[in-house]
């Protein structure tokens, strides 16, 4: 079977939304859907589901046209092989076990290829931890445990495409980076396909395989997860705080400093270890531009250990006493690093673009 | 008891089962469609389906006896499929029945299906349930209260009713001669211990259906969400 992806042409008029989407995306992998709220994420995902019908145009997935207004087709939600996560985890109004059991119940007659027995219900409700909760209903639950539940009931399912409206926006820190790794897994050895809806720079900088940035109902562009998150992203997020997402490859442990090495081209930059990130493991780190400090000369004498070198390829002044220094990192194929440092330092140090500069970072996050 | 007011009670509760049941098949799936659409035709059904509330009992019986009346389409069509005409007979209660208890089938199963939120018919969907499949594990448990409401509002209108009676099925023993009638006719005939014995039974019946659907209501709190 040749993969057509998933082909969305369609209009349609939502309220004041004005829905206008063509686009192709691969039907594996993890697609992100990343704008402010408010501009057609989850319109998006509710065409994908077949929960709204467009005014006009066609979606299809591989070989399959699930709505073409044209010849009036329309393939109903239920015998569209899809999961569907509901922003703040929607449930049934049934018992977690209940609810569990419900999608389980529904899922060989659409299964063509089952999971593998290490994601059947018990296997589930231990690696989502819902071991406590099953006699509780979804009144009982916190927002976190009900999205937990709900993404164990999708992926119980057996969905080819799984459709994430905010899926972890309730979670805290660690749970969600585990339980993002576990939907990875799902995507890169199992095959399902993911559109996932997040406002969080991080869990996009994490999970996808690609972005598409999405204003206004529309979908401004497409591309791989760094590029597009730095051209966008930070912008995106509406936060005041920029900064620049990186992509690394984990090149040591250091067990006794409990620190890991991540080669960046061929800048090294040190991190508290984490074991769940064997060498040679593809990362993604965070490094807000307000933790970078910049240096005209070699750093000596600093603790700060992550220094990197490169050539200052714009400055621009905010309106504020800031400026944000963008340098492009020696070595690489064109990754940049942006600085936020005060527009005196501008003016005493001379910084000027074209100029070789040295980069300390104090602090980068591990996307999550 | 004489036996023609046994035989009255009976009737009735046959009646009132008959067309409870009735409307049950045909109320369902009208309060489902009301809850859900949002056709522009909606409030002018809605308006049909309360007017029996409003009419006074005599207008609408009066517009079934035209309207079945042997001479009628309708009327005419019954006699030649069943050999018996629709006025004055039990079918016609029937029928006159399931018309006049419509809104008290209806409304309550249509607030009920109202507040079952679209999310979770939309997650039913996703995991694979068909339409009927959410109805029937999603929808109907979840509005268990509201089926027990209109069932009961239902019977316990249709044991009451006079006025549509009198006009469609007069007063025939064993055919159209309900309770309401019963005690009518005892109270003209001046036979005001009959008509006590009748009148009530009818109250004692009258007063544990209700009494039943708020203890019901109050014990099987149902949760949505």
């Amino acid at each position: 079977m040749s993969d057509k992806g998933l082909r969305i042409d369609i209009a349609a008029q939502i309220g004041a939304l004005d829905l206008r989407i063509k686009e192709v995306w691969p039907a594996r992998g993890v697609t992100a859907l990343f704008g402010p709220s408010g501009h057609g994420k989850t319109s998006i995902l509710r065409q994908i589901a077949g929960f709204s019908q467009p005014d006009e145009g066609r979606i299809s997935f591989e070989t399959e046209d699930w709505v073409n207004r044209a010849t009036k087709r329309f393939v109903p939600p239920h015998l569209r092989p899809i999961g569907f996560v509901h922003q703040g985890g929607k449930l049934l109004p049934k018992t977690v076990y209940k609810n569990l059991s419900y999608a389980e119940a529904r899922s060989p007659k659409r299964s063509i290829n089952p999971l593998p027995q290490s994601w059947d219900k018990g296997a589930l409700i231990e690696r989502f931890e819902l071991g406590g909760l099953l006699e509780r209903t979804p009144d009982q639950l916190s927002g976190g445990e009900c999205q937990r539940v709900a993404l164990a009931q999708a992926i119980l399912s057996q969905p080819r495409l799984l459709l994430l409206d905010e899926p972890m926006s309730a979670l805290d820190g660690n749970r969600k980076a585990a339980l993002l790794s576990l939907l990875g897994e799902l995507a890169a050895v199992h095959d399902v396909a993911m559109v996932y809806v997040s406002h969080d720079i991080g869990e996009v900088a994490q999970i996808a395989d690609r972005v598409s940035i999405v204003r206004d109902g529309h979908i401004v562009e497409t591309g791989a997860p760094v590029d597009v998150l730095n051209r966008h992203g930070f912008q995106t997020e509406g936060s005041a705080r920029t900064g620049t997402v990186l992509a690394g490859v984990v090149s040591a442990h250091d067990a006794e400093m409990n620190l890991m090495s991540i080669a960046i081209g061929p800048h090294v930059l040190k991190l508290a270890l984490d074991v769940n990130r064997p060498t040679g493991s593809v990362l993604r780190l965070i490094v807000h531009a307000d933790n970078v400090v910049l240096s005209t000369e070699v750093p000596t004498g600093l603790s700060v250990r992550n220094a990197l070198t490169g050539v200052i390829s714009a400055i621009q002044p905010a309106a504020t006493a800031l400026a944000e220094v963008t340098m492009e990192l020696d070595g690489t194929d064109g990754d940049t690093l942006v600085a936020s440092v005060t527009r005196s330092a501008v003016t005493e140090l001379g910084l000027t673009v074209g100029q070789s500069i040295h980069a300390l970072i104090k602090t980068a996050v591990l996307a999550r | 008891m004489t036996a023609p007011d046994l035989a009255a009670l009976f009737l009735t509760l046959r009646l009132a089962f008959v067309a409870t049941v009735i409307l049950l098949v045909v109320g369902t799936p009208l309060a489902w469609w009301l809850a859900r659409t949002r056709a522009r035709g909606k409030p002018v059904i809605e308006a049909l389906v309360a007017l029996p509330l409003v009419l006074p009992p005599t207008v609408l019986g009066f517009y079934l006896l035209i309207l079945l009346n042997p001479q009628s389409a309708i009327g005419g069509f019954w006699l030649n499929v069943t050999g018996s005409t629709l006025t004055f007979s039990f079918a016609g209660l029937v029928l006159a029945s399931v018309l006049y208890s419509l809104p008290f089938m209806v409304q309550p199963l249509q607030s009920a299906f109202e507040t079952i939120a679209r999310k979770p018919m939309e997650i039913a969907a996703s995991l694979g349930a068909s339409p009927w499949d959410a109805f029937v594990s999603v929808a109907l448990s979840a509005s268990a209260r509201g089926f027990v409401t209109a069932i009961v509002l239902t019977f316990a209108h249709t044991l009451g009713e006079f006025g549509i009676v009198l006009m469609v099925g007069g007063n025939i023993p064993d055919r159209t001669r309900v309770i309401s009638i019963a005690v009518y006719e005892n109270v003209e005939q001046l036979n005001y211990a009959q008509a006590h014995s009748l009148s009530l039974i009818l109250l004692a019946l009258s007063f544990s259906v209700l009494l039943f659907v708020y203890i019901f209501n109050r014990r099987f709190p149902v949760h949505v969400g």
